[in-house]
């Protein structure tokens, strides 16, 4: 019989997708690194992508709290979950290889879950911004390493990272079309990351600059960092142009200048 | 006619009162707005948002994120206009 609820069944198709495209830590070819090619640089930016990918684990336990209403969503969040880890696990398993190990207690650090945002269209813009910057950083960062294993695991993570950024974006527009009244909170957390004059990971705002013994830590700020330094000057107004474009289509605003989110914002609040 | 400062004064607490739903009397001009009830970030930004309506301006990325008083947003306020209109 068939179901009603068949077409809301989304993750399902993201399942079926991501299972033929899935890698695994094996097909990176660990015990091929090329360790004359690792510069001493490369060990402290896998050290930031390492607790960055970590936050994962509290993400998922946020949203899953969130998102208790949404069956289909909470399933998503499950899968991308897995691949994150499996982020955090594959660049581990690099540091290993060259014979650098991260201390679990800083990882154990991480576990609290997140705090729920404004609303849950806010946690999924929040998400779907996470998921464009280190999809760009990555990318960039795969161009720049010169070890060519450690270059692979992030040309493949920013793949991953791309279709995440895909899969929040529905999200959100299915989200905002039942809840068209969360529609300000989502206004304003894209205002925060594309006016801010520093290039701001949600993973650095609201995990690694709260938890003490991120301190003296190399954190996703750092891997933010690296990427600024190594990309043209326009960089971050190019990826904030990009946000903007994605963001404004999904919510069917003009995003493109920063007057006009707040306009936006007004004509809501009126 | 560019507006005095007690004009854009006024006016500026005018629309902070009716966005927080305060009394205009118990907002003084160096009051910081982000100490009172209810001033969360998406109603500052609604607040900047109708000023820039009310003066046909658009206020700098800095300037936003810096606004803390009524004299902060006059200050703004008259330089921009000043700027526009030279």
């Amino acid at each position: 019989m068939p179901s009603s609820t068949a077409e809301r069944s989304h993750s399902f198709d993201v399942f079926e997708h991501y299972e033929r495209l899935q890698w695994k830590v094996c097909d990176l070819g660990l015990d091929t690194v090329r360790r004359e090619l690792v510069q001493p640089a490369y060990i402290a930016l896998v050290r930031g992508v390492v607790v960055g990918e970590a936050t994962s684990l509290p993400g998922l336990h946020g949203f899953l709290s969130e998102f208790s209403d949404d069956y289909d969503c909470s399933a998503f969040v499950a899968i991308w979950a897995y691949q994150e880890l499996q982020h955090h696990y594959a660049f581990r398993a690099w540091l290993r290889a060259v014979g650098v190990h991260i201390d679990q207690d800083r990882i154990e650090a991480l576990r609290e879950p997140y705090e729920a945002g404004i609303t849950p269209s806010a946690t999924l813009t929040t998400n779907v911004i996470s998921e464009i910057i280190v999809n760009t950083a990555y990318r960039a960062l795969a161009e720049w390493v010169e070890e060519p294993v450690l270059a692979d695991l992030f040309l493949r993570a920013s793949r991953d990272e791309a279709g995440h950024a895909r899969e929040f974006l529905f999200y959100l527009k299915r989200r905002l079309a039942d809840h068209p009244h969360e529609l300000k909170s989502v206004l304003e957390r894209i205002h925060f990351y594309v006016t801010n004059p520093r290039l701001n990971h949600p993973v650095g705002v609201y995990k690694h600059q709260r938890v003490e013994e991120m301190r003296d830590h190399e954190t996703v700020d750092d891997v933010i960092d690296v990427f600024l330094r190594i990309s043209p000057p326009d960089a971050q107004e190019k990826l904030q142009a990009r946000l903007r474009r994605m963001l404004g289509t999904a919510v069917g605003r003009d995003l493109s200048r920063n007057s006009a989110i707040r306009h936006a914002m007004a004509e809501l609040s009126s | 006619m560019t507006p005095s400062a007690s004009e854009v004064r006024s006016t500026v607490t005018g629309i902070v009162a009716r966005e927080l739903g305060t009394p205009a009397e118990t907002i003084t001009p160096d009051l910081d707005l982000r100490t009172l009830q209810g001033a969360d970030s998406m109603k500052v930004l609604v607040m900047i948002s109708r000023i820039e309506r009310t003066y046909d301006i658009e206020i700098e990325d800095e300037d936003v994120f810096s606004l803390a008083s009524v004299n902060d947003v006059v200050r703004v306020v008259l330089a921009t206009l000043a700027a526009t209109t030279v």
